[in-house]
Order: C-alpha cells, then structure tokens, then sequence
C-alpha cells in the first residue's frame, strides 16, 4: 500500500514538475539580464524525503542553507533527521535506526542556459544516532522457549564524503509577467550523490545497518539521489 | 521535460530499490542441530565374516572342481588303455574298466555338487553384501530418542540414515538416550553458542567447539568441516 502511495505522490510530483520545467524555458531573457551578485542566500528542500515519508513508515526530512558566490561558486550546510526502519535489516527480527546529520561542503555551479544550471561539489557529512532492534528464534522441536533478543545502541556515530553532481532550473509561477520577481524565487532539481562511508561504530554479530543521511551501511560506496526545491532569499 | 522525467523514473527506481521481504520480521523457526550416522559395527562386522567364509569355502569348491575334473581327465584317458586291452583279449581288466568307470560318475556328481555350492555361496553372499552396504550407509530406526535435560521424547518416525538431534542452547549441553532395536545407548554433546548474522540477514544461534562427553556406543567417529566444530556442519557417526 505505502509503495503504491509512493507510485502516486511520484506521479503528481512528475506532473507538476513538466509543467513549471516547460514554463520555465520561456524566461531565458529574465534571467540573462539578471546582474551577478556577490552572494546569492537560499533554503534547499528535499521534498523527496518528503514524499518518502509520507507513503512509508520511514521518516527522513532534509533541508539546507544555500551560498551562492558570484553565481558560480557555493557553500552549504544542510542538516536533516531520519528514523529509519529497513524491514530486511534482519530478516527474523526488527530494526531501526534513528538520529540527525548535517553536512557541509561547496562546489561549482555551472549556468547552461538562462534557467538551468549543473553544478558538481563535495560535502562532509556527520551523524549522531541510536539503533535498536530484535532477533525472533522460534524452535521447531520445541525443546527449548522460543528466542528473543533485544539490543540498543546509544550515541553512535557515522561520518562520511559525498560527491554531489547537482541539477536545477527556476520556476516560472508568473506566467503573464516574465520578470516577476516570483519567478526568480524557486527552483527545482535534483542532486546525485556518491556517498563514501568512512567511520561508523561498528558491532558483532549485530552490526549497525542503516545510518539516517547515509542509508545502508552495507552499501559503501552508495548512490543516492535527492530531488530539491530551491528558495532565493534575496530578491 | 525529458530531464525531469529521467529524475523522476531514476529517483522511483533508486527509492524502490530495496523492496522489503515478506518473510521480514517473522520468527526464523531453527535449531542449531548435530547430524548423527548410525552404523550396527557388530552386525556389519558378523556377516563380513560370513561373507569371508563363505568366499574361503568358495575357494575350496573351485579347487575341488578342478582337482575333480583332473581326475575324470586321467580316468577317461586310462579307460580308453583299458577298452584297448579288453578288447585286444585281455578280459582280466573288465572288472578295472567297471570301477573306472563308477569313479568317472561318482566324480562328475561331486563337480555338479561343488559347481551348486559355488553358485549359492555366489548368491548368499550377494544379499550379505546388500545388507552390509545397507547397515554401513546407517539406515535404521530410532525407536525412541530422549533428550535427559529437557526429559522430552523426541519423534523420528522413519528409517533413514541421516538424524538431525536439536542442541539446547541455554546449557551448553545436551545428552540423549537412543533406543536402537533391543539396545539402548547414551550420547552427551558439549559446545560454546554463539549468535551470528548471514549475508541474507538471517540471524542464528550456533553452537561450536562441539564436541561429545559421555557416551556407550562402541565408538565414535566426529567430522568437523572446520576446526571450531560449528552445529549444522558437524557429522557424528556413531558405531554399535
């Protein structure tokens, strides 16, 4: 059921999104007359995590503060939280996981035409969170009670790199006046990333499995991609 | 537009990646067990006897067969001397030819008896191959397995030639009394458990150092794939 939700939210979002994408090729002219600013603030949202969390029993909310340096170059801070479940963390048993991280890193933002840009950067991510979870062991012979084991971890620790390959366009809300300034506040994209898991504290048999901003530690490297909605503070 | 769609179908595919599985969270239904091989030594070592006796009787039977058909040989060739004489006049070896003749037949009796025995010591020791293979493979039938810690029967309704004995965890030990036909026998393992998780995220309780401290079989052969002994890979065949 939630990864039907998740099917639907996707689709309404993919919509929405052709629409402002194909509106937002008519302001080419509005953006190219734009003059450079020193420093460009923004707040960048993931509403992926968004959707993700409101179809499934998982929440994970990310967002960022933006520095745009003369158009080009940019530093960022983003900070999010995630409780995690991932059901086949251990097969006969529960797992979870839960904490917040932030990130900080930079990168280039290169203009490829008047509304999109292509930006490659690099970001270092901490995370403090606890897990906890449960092994079920039923006896088929019935010669001994059936085994249950709880563990919990506290204060844990996870620090790793990302190499962001990150995409945007602005959004044309105003239609009937193409230098709006309301057309210069959002912007949508994408951000792909490579993420390197470098240290997390570890434990036997039952190792930590899933690391709320990272994911599983099982995939080291991991992909992940993260769909963003830009707000410019300045006008 | 083509853009956006790419993100979308891509973040869809990455977001549903790790479909959960529907066993997930369910109870693993498991024993950490020991494999056991019961092979009746004594019965197996009875008829390879029988079978070894049979095959020295064999032995002698074909030697009495050759030795035989030797003398029915000489025989027949003095017969023919002796119907050579008798015919030449000399009726004095008539009686001889007789006696020759009784002995020829009486020879060719004992070569059809001996040539019989070897033939059924053939088939004779054809079943007691069959069964010696069959009692060495280990198939028999438990009539009765107690586990002493927990005094719980356990049921193996079938003759096979593989038992799995479940191991308790919570002692470290488990003995069990084995009722094999009129005889019954005692076993007590001794092992470490310890708690492991798989590449499948299946997590188990194991034993290891496994390894036997009392029992009344004749004797005990244990087969470790590692040197830490671990249950499920341990093969314990037990000799009786």
């Amino acid at each position: 059921m939630k990864r039907l939700l998740l099917l639907i939210f996707s689709i309404l979002a993919w919509f929405t999104g052709i629409s402002q994408a194909k509106d937002s090729i008519n302001i080419d002219s509005v953006a190219t007359n734009a003059k450079v600013r020193f420093v460009q603030p923004s707040i960048v949202v993931d509403y992926g995590k968004i959707i993700y969390s409101l179809a499934s029993n998982e929440d994970r909310y990310e967002a960022g503060l933006h520095l745009l340096f003369l158009d080009h170059y940019y530093l960022v801070g983003e900070y999010g939280i995630g409780n995690l479940a991932p059901e086949n963390a251990i097969e006969n048993g529960h797992y979870k996981s839960e904490g917040s991280y932030f990130r900080f890193g930079g990168g280039y933002l290169a203009t490829i035409s008047g509304t999109s840009k292509l930006g490659l950067g690099a970001r270092y991510s901490v995370c403090q969170f606890q897990d906890e979870g449960t092994v079920l062991i039923q006896s088929p012979s019935e010669i001994q009670p059936d085994y249950e084991r709880t563990f919990s971890r506290n204060n844990l620790e996870a620090r790793w790199l990302e190499l962001v390959l990150a995409s945007e366009s602005k959004l044309k809300l105003n239609k009937a006046n193409p230098e709006s300034g309301i057309n210069q506040l959002f912007a949508i994209g994408f951000q792909l990333r490579l993420r390197l898991l470098s240290t997390y504290d570890r434990f036997t048999p039952y190792d930590v499995y899933a690391i709320p901003g990272y994911g599983r530690t099982v995939s080291n490297p991991a992909l992940a991609l993260n769909l963003i909605v830009k707000i410019n503070l300045t006008k | 537009m083509k853009n956006f769609t790419f993100i979308i179908c891509s973040w869809l595919l990455l977001v549903s990646a790790c479909d959960p599985c529907a066993d997930c969270g369910k109870p693993l239904v498991y024993d950490p067990s020991v494999k056991m091989i019961f092979i009746n030594k004594d019965s197996a070592d009875a008829l390879q006897l029988l079978i070894n006796e049979n095959s020295s009787i064999k032995t002698i039977a074909d030697s009495s067969v050759k030795a035989l058909n030797a003398s029915i040989t000489a025989l027949s060739d003095s017969l023919i001397v002796l119907d050579t004489l008798i015919a030449n006049g000399q009726v004095q070896y008539e009686s001889t030819r007789d006696s020759f003749l009784l002995a020829i037949s009486d020879f060719e009796s004992l070569v059809v008896a001996n040539t019989l025995v070897k033939t059924k010591i053939d088939s004779v020791n054809k079943v007691f191959n069959s069964v010696v293979t069959k009692i060495n493979k280990g198939t028999v039938q438990l009539l009765r397995t107690y586990l002493v810690e927990e005094t719980i029967d356990l049921d193996y309704p079938d003759s096979t030639s593989l038992f799995r004995l479940p191991l308790l965890l919570a002692t470290g030990q488990s003995t069990y009394e084995i009722q094999i036909g009129d005889s019954t026998y005692t076993i007590a393992f001794q092992y470490d458990t310890y708690e492991a998780i798989d590449d499948a995220r299946i997590a188990r309780i194991r034993a290891v150092n496994l390894d036997t401290i009392y029992h009344t079989f004749d004797s005990l052969v244990i087969s470790c794939q590692t040197n830490q002994c671990i249950s499920d890979e341990t093969t314990v065949t037990a000799y009786f």
